[in-house]
C-alpha cells in the first residue's frame, strides 16, 4: 500500500518549523509504539499532546510515507515498516554531532591533559583544547615542530611538511640532529605514536597519536601531556590514546 | 528517540519473517506507476476543459447573462472545490480503484455505495457517450475542411468505432502512457483555445443558436459548469496505481477544480467582452462564420483532441470502477482480469469502451435532437454521487473519530446544497412536464436497494467483499509491531503478536 522510497531531503511535508514538527511526529510514533496497534487518532493526539486537527494532518502524512499504516477498518494505526529507518538515521547522525563530546568522554578517563590538533592545510592548529590542562606557551608547538610530540607526528605523517632549516634548541633535551630526528620520525610511523620528553619545556612530557579520516588519511593528532615523571610511553597509556583516536576517526 | 519506539524498532530487527503474506485485494494492478503529473493529466483530460470553455463562451455570448453569469460560474467552482475537499477526506486515508463508490461504502454502507456505483457508471458512461459522439462529428468536420466530403451515417459510424478502438488500445497499453499522451493533447488544445480568445477582436457577435434549455438561465449555467467539471475527481480511481497516493491523489483532486474553474471564469470574462465569438463561430459554424480556414481547422483540431482525451479519461476511470466491482464480485468477476504484463484491467476497459461506442451510436441516431434530457440525466447522476460522498465523509470521519468542525461544516453545506439541487431539478422537470430527469433520479435512488437484493439472492458472498480498497499488506507493517491476519470472513485485521509482555 505504501511506497518504500528513500527519504528525500528536498521534501518538506510538515511545513516550516521542521524541528518542532519532527518532534511532534516522533511523539506520535512513540504513542503508537506505546499504545499498540489499533490506537485511534484521538488517543495519539492526546498522548503526544498535539492539537487534534494538526495530529490528523500529520498522521495522514506519516501514513502516506509508510511510517505508520492504517488498520484495515481505517479507525486506528500501527507502526509501518519505514519506522525502522529512523533507527538507522539515528545511528548515522549521532557521531557527527560531537568531536567535543568524545573528547569530554576521554578526558573523564585520564588525569592528563588531552587536546586535538588538526593538520589541515599543512598547519598545526589546536581545534579542541582541554579546559583543565592548559598547554603553556602553545604557540611554540607549531613553531618548533621538531621539539614536541604532536609536531613530530605531523612531520612523520604529512607529506610535504619538513622540519625547519635550523633545528632550534629549546631545552637541553631538544633533538637538534637531523639524522636522529629522521630516525625518530620513521619510528613514529612504525610504532604508531610520537613521544616528547622535556624537549620544549622542562618538566613536561607528552604523547601523540594520529587521527584519521574515513579514508584512513592522517588529518590530525590526539595530544596528551603531563609531568615528565608521570607521562611515559607505557603500553596502557598508548593503548588508551590509540583507542581514543579510533573513536575520533572521521570526525575531524 | 524514546523507549517504546526504540524497543519496537529493536524488535523489528529480531522479528521472524511473517508466515502468511496478506496482500491488498487490488494488488494485481500496476503499482506505484503514476506521478503527480500523470494524475493531473488524467483529471484534466476527463474534464476536457477546452470543450467546456467553448460551451461556456457560447452560452455567455448568446444568452448574455452578463456579470451574473461570471459570478455564477465562480460560485459553482467554489462549491465544486468544497466537494473536492470532502472527497480528499477519503483520498488522504485510503486508496481505492472504485473512487467515490468505495468511499461512500466506508461512510454509508452497501446500499448507498451501490447507488453511488450506479450514479458513477451512468455519469461516466454518459459523458463518454456524448464526448465520443461529438468527437466523431468534429473529426468528420475536419475531413470536410480538408476536402473529404463524407455524408451519411456510414462514415460517421466508422469514425466512432475507430475512435473507440484507439481509446481502448491506449487505455490497455498502459495507464502511464495514456495519461502522458492525454496531458500533452489537452495542454495543446487549451493553449490554442486560450490564445484564440486572447487575440480575437473584442465586440464580436455570433449567429450560433442555442439548444433549448428546460431551466432558467443561471441555474442552468451552474449545472452546466458542474457537468463541464465532471471528472475532476477521476484521479481518485488511480490511488492503487499512483506513487505516494494519499498525498498525490488528494492534491490532484483539490487542484484540478481550481485550475479548471479559473479557465472557465477566463472564458466567461472573455465572452463578456465579445472575444469568445470568433472561437464559437469557428467551431459551430465553420468557415460560414467568416473565420479563416486555418483558424477553423486549428479550433476544430484542438476540440477533436479534447473530445478524444475526454473519452480516454472516462474509459480509464470507468474501467477502474468496473474492475473494482469485479474484484468484489458485485459485477461479473471477469471484469477484474488484469493483463499479465501491462497490468491494466483489459476486459473492464473493453467493456466500457464497447458500451460507449454503442451508446454513442444510439445517442446520435435517436437522442440527437434532445441532448438536454441526456445531459440532465448525467448531471443528476453526478450531483447525486457528489452529494452522497459528502454525507459519507461526515459519517466516515465521525466513525474513525477524526472529524473537525471544518469537515462537518463543509460536508453539511455540500449535502444541503446537493440535495436542494437534486430536488430543485426534479421539481423543475415535473413542472416543465419533462419526466425523464425526475424518473432517472428515482431509478437511481432505488437502484442501490434493488442491486443489493439481487446480490443477496445470487452472490451473497459479494456483500462481504464490497468496499474493497488498498488495505495494508504484511510488508507494510513494521515486523513485530503486529500481525496481519484474515478473520473468518476473509477480512484483514491487525492483531498484537507475541509482544504483549514487553509492552507496558
Amino acid at each position: 500500500m505504501t511506497a518504500h522510497v528513500p527519504i528525500r531531503s528536498a521534501e518538506t511535508p510538515f511545513g516550516g518549523r521542521q524541528p518542532h514538527a519532527v518532534q511532534k511526529a516522533l511523539g506520535m510514533l512513540e504513542a503508537v509504539a506505546q499504545l499498540g496497534p489499533g490506537t485511534t487518532a484521538k488517543e495519539i493526539a492526546a498522548f503526544a499532546g498535539v492539537p487534534p486537527a494538526t495530529a490528523y494532518r500529520m498522521l495522514n502524512l506519516l501514513v502516506a510515507d509508510g511510517y505508520l499504516v492504517r488498520v484495515p477498518d481505517l479507525s486506528g494505526f500501527a507502526l509501518g515498516r519505514r519506522t525502522a529507518e529512523l533507527a538507522q538515521a539515528a545511528a548515522e547522525s549521532t557521531p557527527s554531532e560531537s568531536l567535543h563530546d568524545v573528547m569530554e568522554d576521554l578526558r573523564g578517563c585520564t588525569r592528563f591533559g588531552l587536546h586535538v590538533a588538526s593538520f589541515a592545510g599543512s598547519r598545526l592548529r589546536f581545534v579542541d583544547q582541554d579546559p583543565d590542562h592548559e598547554i603553556v606557551a602553545i604557540t611554540t608547538l607549531s613553531k618548533s615542530l621538531h621539539a614536541n610530540a604532536i609536531g613530530k607526528l605531523m612531520l612523520a605523517h604529512v607529506p610535504g611538511v619538513g622540519p625547519d632549516a635550523e633545528l632550534r634548541r629549546l631545552t637541553e633535551f631538544t633533538m637538534c640532529e637531523r639524522e636522529s630526528l629522521a630516525r625518530e620520525l620513521r619510528e613514529i610511523v612504525s610504532f604508531g605514536y610520537a613521544k616528547e620528553c622535556q624537549e620544549t619545556r622542562l618538566g613536561r612530557a607528552a604523547l601523540a597519536v594520529p587521527i584519521r579520516d574515513s579514508s584512513s588519511f592522517v588529518v590530525g593528532g590526539l595530544y596528551l601531556h603531563g609531568s615528565a615523571a608521570k607521562v611515559q610511553p607505557d603500553p596502557d597509556l598508548v593503548r588508551f590514546l590509540v583507542d581514543g583516536s579510533a573513536r575520533l576517526t572521521g570526525l575531524l | 528517540m524514546t523507549s517504546a519506539l526504540r524497543a519496537a524498532i529493536d524488535r523489528a530487527q529480531d522479528a521472524e519473517p511473517a508466515g502468511a503474506h496478506v496482500r491488498s485485494p487490488l494488488h494485481a494492478l500496476g503499482r506505484r506507476q503514476l506521478s503527480q503529473l500523470d494524475l493531473i493529466g488524467q483529471s484534466l483530460s476527463t474534464i476536457a476543459p477546452a470543450t467546456g470553455m467553448v460551451f461556456i463562451a457560447l452560452w455567455m455570448t448568446v444568452s448574455a447573462p452578463g456579470l451574473g453569469g461570471v459570478l455564477t460560474i465562480a460560485a459553482t467552482t467554489g462549491v465544486v472545490v468544497l466537494v473536492a475537499w470532502c472527497i480528499t477526506q477519503f483520498t488522504r486515508r485510503l486508496a481505492a480503484a472504485g473512487s467515490l463508490y468505495s468511499f461512500v461504502f466506508q461512510g454509508l454502507g452497501t446500499r448507498a455505495a451501490l447507488v453511488t456505483g450506479t450514479a458513477l457508471i451512468v455519469g461516466y458512461l454518459g459523458i463518454s457517450i456524448s464526448v465520443l459522439a461529438q468527437g466523431a462529428r468534429t473529426v468528420l468536420d475536419i475531413g470536410e475542411l480538408a476536402g473529404l466530403h463524407l455524408p451519411g451515417t456510414g462514415p460517421w459510424l466508422v469514425t466512432t468505432a475507430v475512435l473507440g478502438g484507439a481509446v481502448a488500445l491506449i487505455a490497455i497499453r498502459g495507464v502511464r502512457f495514456a495519461t502522458r499522451a492525454i496531458l500533452l493533447v489537452e495542454t495543446c488544445s487549451l493553449v490554442l483555445i486560450v490564445a484564440t480568445m486572447l487575440v480575437a477582436p473584442a465586440g464580436g457577435t455570433t449567429t450560433s443558436e442555442l439548444p433549448v434549455s428546460p431551466l432558467s438561465l443561471l441555474p442552468f449555467l451552474a449545472l452546466m459548469t458542474v457537468l463541464s467539471m465532471a471528472g475532476f475527481e477521476s484521479a481518485a480511481f488511480f490511488g492503487p496505481e499512483a506513487r505516494r497516493p494519499l498525498v498525490t491523489v488528494s492534491r490532484t483532486v483539490l487542484i484540478t477544480p481550481l485550475v479548471v474553474g479559473a479557465l472557465f471564469v477566463f472564458a466567461a470574462v472573455a465572452s463578456l467582452t465579445g472575444r469568445g465569438s470568433l472561437i464559437i463561430g469557428a467551431y459551430f459554424d465553420g468557415v460560414d462564420s467568416g473565420a479563416s480556414w486555418a483558424v477553423v481547422l486549428a479550433v476544430k483540431t484542438g476540440m477533436a483532441c479534447s473530445w478524444f482525451a475526454s473519452t480516454l479519461g472516462c474509459a480509464q476511470a470507468g474501467s477502474r470502477l468496473l474492475y473494482s466491482m469485479g474484484v468484489e464480485r458485485v459485477l461479473p468477476s471477469a471484469l477484474a482480469r488484469v493483463h499479465g504484463t501491462l497490468r491494466t484491467p483489459y476486459l473492464a476497459v473493453t467493456a466500457f469502451v464497447a458500451v460507449s461506442v454503442a451508446g454513442a451510436v444510439l445517442y446520435t441516431l435517436a437522442a440527437d435532437a434532445d441532448s438536454s434530457v441526456f445531459d440532465g440525466v448525467v448531471e443528476v447522476a453526478l450531483v447525486a454521487a457528489y452529494t452522497l460522498v459528502a454525507v459519507a465523509s461526515l459519517r466516515f470521519l465521525h466513525r474513525i473519530g477524526e472529524d473537525t468542525a471544518w469537515t462537518r461544516v463543509a460536508a453539511v453545506f455540500v449535502t444541503l446544497l446537493g440535495g436542494g439541487l437534486l430536488v430543485g431539478t426534479a421539481v423543475d422537470g415535473i413542472t416543465h412536464s419533462l419526466l425523464v430527469v425526475p424518473s432517472a433520479l428515482v431509478a437511481l435512488l432505488v437502484s442501490g436497494p434493488i442491486w443489493r437484493a439481487v446480490l443477496r439472492l445470487l452472490r451473497p458472498q459479494s456483500l462481504a467483499t464490497i468496499g474493497a480498497f488498498d488495505t495494508v499488506e504484511t510488508t507494510d507493517l513494521l515486523p513485530g509491531a503486529g500481525t496481519l491476519v484474515l478473520d473468518e470472513h476473509g477480512r484483514p485485521q491487525i492483531v498484537t503478536g507475541g509482544t504483549q509482555g514487553e509492552r507496558m
